[in-house]
């Protein structure tokens, strides 16, 4: 098989750079057109553009593709025995930084969120974000939300390491980080008694306190699980 | 440390497990809504809703994918010595091979899991018209309606597999499993008013189908949305042979011996 890879993955780093800027774009635009005709002080906050593509629109369901995008398409060897803190930031990468270009590109193009001044700004949400979307132009919301990505990026990317290592087939590979993910979330959907956080609450409207907590323990266990697995594996190849 | 080869037996049971996920997935969705309704649909109902939806396309079209895997021939076929049977084999039969025993694994599971959710009976409910459109409580019956729903899902998914499996030969597997993805997932991602009538997620489903083609003629939008799905696993089809063929005659320039490696 004839993969277009490169000795340190950086053509899936900027694939999924693209693939995830151009969603994230493509869902707020119709949003953007919808309220051209309107006045700057009455069109949606730059918070909302920012967040419109995660709060509804299907993003984040390319995640777990976008983590492991890197790895597939990194040099299969050297992937293999590259550290997992390495692996981490590449799935980080992939995934994070779109969201901080998309969210500076509409916090130039709109006018930042200010509910106090502009009342089309007033948002009625749901958890941690009813509490934080009006501090300081949404900034602290921004912060969690690029933390939270980046802990489940690189938790998948690492997912998919493992998988590398362990498997054969490349395509089995990097499709079950996103099974895994995906059967998750709808773990979490349909057994509410377990009160289980869906993966990606983090960055989503479903953050609270105490589920913020519980998936911080999830994604330590993963990458701790993860990383001691894939050193281990390492220093048997060597 | 060996790599491990993940085999056929085990992808099925993966591919399963994730299909029987999605299944109750899906007659929970359609239980909790009926229930709103008053509607207590019958085992036929709930196996032609669950196809209907492509048990759940966006996910399913993975799981698919998870099985397909890398799409190595079928091992009955590594025989063959003639070049042209050699590439329609590669190109064609591993696709339709793999699409056949995922349609007939899928088929198996949601008519296990519909007479687990559905009151017994095969006719269609009365009141069943306010769920899915008209034109199909009148025209079909519900195992016609459930066959025609698989039979748009084996469509897509043979055009997903020869997509893939070009994309593979030409050394572009994974931006042409993402390009798939995003596909699949288009509904959630664009959210503006016109959609391009040649995507395949406006007929991925037969409930996609009756919602973007020729809205409020049930036939007509059933005769558009395979025309366009025939049309891309033609396509695909003929891309995938032309990949192949172009590949082969690079390795044979390349081998001293002329022979296909």
């Amino acid at each position: 098989m004839h993969i277009i890879r490169t000795k340190t993955g950086k053509n899936g780093v900027w694939l999924s750079l693209i693939a995830l800027t151009i969603c994230y774009f493509f869902t707020s635009i119709p949003l953007r057109i919808e309220s051209s005709n309107m006045q700057l002080s009455d069109q949606p906050s730059a918070f909302m553009y920012s967040l419109e593509p995660i709060l509804f629109g299907g993003v984040i369901q390319l995640f777990p593709f976008c983590a492991c995008l890197p790895g597939a398409m990194h040099n299969r060897n050297r992937y293999g025995k590259l550290s997992p803190a390495r692996v981490f930031t590449l799935g980080s990468i992939a995934t994070a930084l779109p969201f901080i270009i998309h969210t500076i590109v509409w916090n130039i193009l709109a006018l930042p969120s200010n509910p106090a001044v502009y009342s089309s700004h007033e948002l009625q949400m749901f958890g941690l974000l009813n509490d934080l979307y009006g501090i300081a132009y949404g900034i602290p919301v921004y912060v969690i939300f690029t933390f939270g990505m980046i802990l489940c990026g690189g938790s998948l990317a690492l997912v998919h390491q493992l998988c590398v290592i362990w498997l054969r087939d490349q395509v089995a590979a990097f499709i079950f980080p996103a099974v895994l993910y995906f059967g998750w979330l709808l773990l979490s959907i349909h057994f509410t008694w377990l009160q289980l956080p869906a993966p990606m609450d983090l960055f989503d409207e479903g953050l609270t306190i105490r589920s913020g907590c519980i998936l911080m323990i999830i994604y330590a266990v993963i990458i701790v699980f993860c990383s001691t697995r894939i050193k281990a594996m390492i220093a048997r190849q060597d | 440390m060996k790599k491990k080869q993940l085999s056929m037996t085990g992808r099925i049971i993966i591919f399963v497990l994730w299909i029987l996920v999605l299944c109750i997935h899906e007659s929970l969705k359609i239980r909790y809504y009926h229930t709103t309704i008053e509607i207590n649909p019958t085992v036929m109902e709930y196996f032609f809703l669950i196809l209907y939806n492509g048990a759940y396309m966006p996910y399913a079209v993975m799981g698919f994918l998870l099985f397909a895997g890398e799409m190595k021939p079928h091992p009955f076929r590594k025989d063959l010595e003639d070049e042209k049977s050699l590439h329609i084999c590669n190109s064609i039969l591993a696709p339709v091979n793999y699409t056949a025993t995922a349609a007939v694994l899928l088929c198996v599971i949601a008519l296990i899991v519909s007479f687990f959710f559905g009151k017994p009976g095969i006719e269609w409910t009365s009141g069943f018209q306010s769920v899915v459109p008209p034109f199909i409580v009148n025209a079909m019956s519900p195992i016609s309606a459930a066959w025609l729903s698989l039979l748009v899902m084996i469509l897509f998914w043979l055009e997903t597999v020869l997509f893939l499996s070009a994309m593979n030969k030409a050394g572009i597997l994974f931006p042409g499993l993402l390009i798939c993805l995003v596909a699949v997932h288009w509904d959630s991602i664009w959210f503006g008013t016109e959609v391009l009538p040649w995507l395949p997620v406006r007929c991925f489903t037969l409930k996609a189908m009756l919602r973007n083609y020729s809205i409020g003629n049930g036939g007509k939008s059933i005769s558009d949305g395979m025309i366009y799905l025939l049309s891309g696993v033609i396509i695909t089809g003929i891309l995938n042979i032309t990949v192949n063929a172009v590949k082969s005659a690079k390795e044979r320039k390349i081998s001293p011996t002329g022979l296909i490696s």
